[in-house]
């Protein structure tokens, strides 16, 4: 079962300077019980996406052009905003990237943690408390470190406590965008085990937002690489470690050592992700990609699906 | 190591300026209640004596003025016009600078635009000017001082503010909030302004000595309260005409003003350095 799906959306942010192009024709779907990664460089849409998959893509000023985003069959995009306070936090929420400004510096984290869990459940202020102590010991959370004010902790600790506050409201789909950005590498490795463990014990649905192959390898079952607001590959974990299909994709891979063997020199990618003042008319990548031909930079490519979970949208993959 | 030692901070309790403090507002209060003589009672056959350890009397133990007014008694009398027109201009321009800081640093809109433009220009215009325009237009009295003062200061509060909301509303737990759906009313009233209260509250405790300078100025000059209700600044003004033979008229007035000031400055670093700031 499917639990969100996301259809041929595509989101521009009005600036100052004109319109970005912010998210291009993106469509992807996120199952019950699994952990969905999107991965892509800085500026590609990632986090976009995501403020889009909680509609908050109003406020910040991202207007969905096209498409849908559907959440057990509702769209988001349609909810009232009644409808999205009970949405926010009960049935999607997401942890952000600076665990140190996560929480407000003036009160307690109890106080932060038993007022969240009163926002979405009908429950006593001892029983939220109950519920409080739970989730924190499941994430090792030591009980009086609750009782302390956020500057008093480690950026570790703060994000173990963001992903209690998360969890205690159990919700059903959590965003994680790059939560381990802003910790340390030791840290880091635990927490993302803490939070598949969790994950699975929870049942909740994860997307998790990197730029980081090697945490979205550990992490995630299927995976999206994004590029300038567009997917342009979507597979299990294995089909695209294995066979990585779009160019992209690929020089990805070459830039790291995920397969284990160290190089003295690592290739990277030449050029700058395209400016997305513009409408691109071609591939995204055509620019930088050294299989380019004029059709790609004149034609948006077709998606093509390789297997029932790997598709990607490339020309030259469509024309073999 | 040694050096070290010296340069260490520490950061004790400004007792002195805290009772000076004290005085000065107990006596803006209750300070009619302890007048030793009407302040305002002219005796001119009592006109210029000296101060009590000078050759005066304890009849007037700071001496009196040109017109044989007690000087002590117009020092505590003028002490409540100083306290009242300096703690009004406060409240006014502090609420004023504030609202308009937290709007032009949280909505970065418009209307930031234009209440940054009239900080600059508010800056740069000359606060005794605006005390003149005034007390032609309303007279002068307290109101055009407090309106005068309050104006020099609405914008020093604005733009520290304004920079500190720009820091304050990136944070995660600001936009947690707003994806949960919170409204900008709640969001200013339970996370922005709380977390700017100290910075608040610091600067208002350094701005009063400033006020106090600004409103004896302004009495210097004649725009704040009409004679002969007294106040600090129009005490150091008549004294000044009759500095050869009675120094005292001005000098105690000069004195009390320096004192309070110092005290609040004293106090409001304190505050500064005990609340994280520098110095």
């Amino acid at each position: 079962m499917n639990i969100l799906e996301v259809k041929n959306l595509v989101s521009q942010l009005n600036t100052e300077d004109g319109v970005l192009h912010i998210i291009n024709d993106v469509s992807f779907a996120v199952k019950e019980d699994e952990c969905f990664g999107i991965i892509g460089e800085s500026g590609c849409g990632k986090t976009m996406t995501s403020m889009s998959i909680l509609g908050y893509s109003d406020r910040i000023g991202l207007k969905a052009v096209s498409g849908e985003i559907l959440f057990k069959g509702e769209d988001v995009l349609k909810f009232s905003k009644k409808r999205l306070r009970e949405y926010n936090g009960k049935e999607a929420a997401i942890i952000l990237q600076d665990p140190m400004q996560a929480l407000d510096p003036l009160f307690t984290i109890k106080d932060q943690m038993i007022e969240t869990i009163r926002r979405h459940q009908k429950v006593s202020k001892k029983e939220a408390e109950k519920i409080m102590i739970e989730t924190a010991e499941s994430l090792s959370v030591a009980k009086e470190k609750l009782n302390c004010y956020p500057h008093q902790l480690s950026g570790g600790m703060l994000q173990r406590i963001v992903g209690a506050m998360v969890l205690s409201c159990r919700p059903k789909l959590i965003i994680a965008d790059e939560p381990t950005t802003a910790l340390d590498v030791t840290i880091q490795l635990q927490y993302l085990k803490l939070l598949k463990r969790l994950q699975k014990e929870y049942h909740t649905a994860l997307i998790f937002i990197s730029h980081d192959i090697k945490v979205i390898s550990m992490m995630c079952d299927r995976i999206a690489v994004m590029y300038a607001g567009e997917i342009v590959e979507t597979g299990t974990r294995d089909d695209l470690f294995y066979h990585p299909k779009h160019p992209y994709t690929q020089a990805l891979f070459k830039a790291t050592n995920i397969d284990g063997n160290i190089r003295e020199r690592y290739e990277t990618i030449d050029g700058a992700p395209p400016n997305l003042k513009e409408e691109i008319a071609g591939c995204p990548f055509a620019e930088r990609c050294q299989y380019a031909t004029d059709a790609c930079i004149s034609g948006k490519p077709e998606v093509v699906k390789i297997n029932d979970e790997h598709t990607v949208k490339c020309r030259r993959i469509a024309d073999e | 190591m040694k050096k070290l030692y010296k340069q260490k901070q520490v950061n004790s309790l400004p007792i002195v300026s805290l009772v000076v403090i004290g005085i000065f507002v107990l006596n803006g209060l209750f300070g009619s209640l302890i007048l030793p003589k009407d302040p305002t009672e002219t005796d001119l056959v009592n006109k210029l004596l000296p101060p009590v350890f000078f050759g005066g009397t304890w009849n007037y133990p700071l001496g009196t003025d040109e017109l044989g007014r007690d000087v002590l008694s117009r020092i505590i009398a003028g002490g409540r016009v100083s306290l009242i027109v300096a703690a009004a201009a406060i409240v006014v321009g502090g609420i004023v600078g504030t609202a308009l800081g937290i709007i032009a640093g949280y909505y970065e809109n418009l209307a930031d635009t234009i209440i940054t433009r009239l900080t600059d220009a508010s800056l740069a215009f000359p606060s005794i000017l605006l005390a003149l325009l005034l007390s032609i237009g309303i007279g002068p009295g307290e109101k055009a001082a407090i309106i005068a003062i309050a104006f020099a200061m609405w914008a020093k509060y604005a733009r520290t503010v304004r920079s500190e909301v720009l820091i304050i509303k990136t944070a995660n737990y600001i936009t947690q909030a707003k994806i949960m759906g919170a409204g900008d009313l709640r969001i200013i009233t339970r996370h922005i302004l709380p977390n700017i209260k100290d910075m608040i509250i610091v600067m208002v405790s350094l701005e009063v000595g400033m006020s106090i300078i600004s409103e004896a100025s302004l009495s210097f000059l004649g725009l704040s309260v009409v004679p002969p209700t007294p106040s600090w600044g129009q005490m150091i003004a008549d004294g000044k005409n009759y500095f050869q033979n009675g120094w005292w008229v001005s000098v105690f007035p000069a004195l009390i003003t320096i004192i309070t000031v110092l005290s609040f400055q004293r106090f409001g670093n304190w505050l500064k350095v005990s609340k994280g700031g520098k110095a």
